[in-house]
């Protein structure tokens, strides 16, 4: 979607255009859908906080700002939902790795798992999700669905050179994580469960 | 930033898309733009008619009232 566009859509939704909304919908909730699932890890969990993402999205709709730039602010919205969530669950990395539940066997395939096209694919959402949630989600907004630098960083609500130096270390644990991958000492992707 | 050659990078931007259950993808887009469109309609500028009632009441009692005090100041 151009700039031009893009505006004119903003514009549309703070007016209060159904057809707006729809666009928008069917512009973002896969990529919203994406963003969510490999983030929270949780297929179910993805879907609920999308649904409350959309909801939020028509809640503040009319009070956009004209220049509103609508992928930073989507993600942002899903983003700080599943902060939220993590949160009031008291679940973080750290806690779940100190536990030992992460990683570990699974009842069901995760989302990625089944989704996953190849060994080598496996194998990168095996290490993906093995990361910190700060690594992972600016791995998964730059390069997976593809903001800009500048933008991630505003979703992630840091600077932009802070956003590349978290990247850069991102890329570096994420290709020790496939190494290990490579040698056995991960297996297989856990799912956190409360 | 690594330059797109990156086989890490291809890797990560060559992921499989994990797509959103369909049915239920549906049902909360038709509930959202249900909801959408109840915050942006505009008000009824036609009165009320509970509202109209009230005001009948209203002024009936206050006719009453009037007429009252003027029988009363009639007859001294």
């Amino acid at each position: 979607m151009d700039r031009a566009s893009e505006l004119a859509l903003v514009t549309r939704l703070r007016r209060g255009d159904a057809g707006a909304f729809d666009e928008v919908h069917e512009a973002y909730h896969p990529r919203l859908f994406n963003f969510l699932a490999r983030l929270s890890r949780r297929r179910e969990l993805a879907e609920d906080l999308l649904e409350e993402t959309w909801v939020r999205v028509i809640e503040h709709a009319g009070r956009l700002r004209p220049d509103t730039e609508l992928a930073p602010w989507l993600f942002t919205v899903a983003r700080n939902l599943y902060l939220s969530y993590c949160r009031t669950r008291v679940l973080d990395d750290g806690l779940t790795a100190r536990m030992g539940l992460w990683p570990g066997p699974v009842a069901e395939p995760s989302p990625y798992e089944t989704a996953a096209a190849n060994e080598l694919e496996r194998r990168v959402e095996t290490a993906l999700a093995s990361l910190p949630r700060a690594c992972r989600e600016v791995l998964l907004l730059v390069w997976v669905e593809g903001l800009t630098p500048a933008e991630a960083a505003s979703v992630c609500g840091i600077r932009p050179d802070a956003l590349r130096q978290r990247l850069s270390r991102a890329q570096s644990l994420l290709a020790d994580r496939l190494q290990e991958t490579s040698e056995g000492r991960i297996t297989r992707l856990g799912e956190v469960t409360p | 930033m690594p330059h797109t050659h990156d086989p890490l990078v291809r890797a990560l931007t060559g992921l499989t898309r994990i797509t959103p259950d369909r049915d239920r993808a549906a049902a909360v887009r038709a509930r959202c733009a249900r909801h959408y469109a109840a915050r942006h309609q505009p008000p009824d500028p036609r009165p009320r008619r509970g509202g109209l009632i009230v005001i009948g009441l209203a002024a009936a009692v206050y006719l009453a009232e009037i007429s009252r005090a003027a029988v009363q100041l009639f007859r001294g």
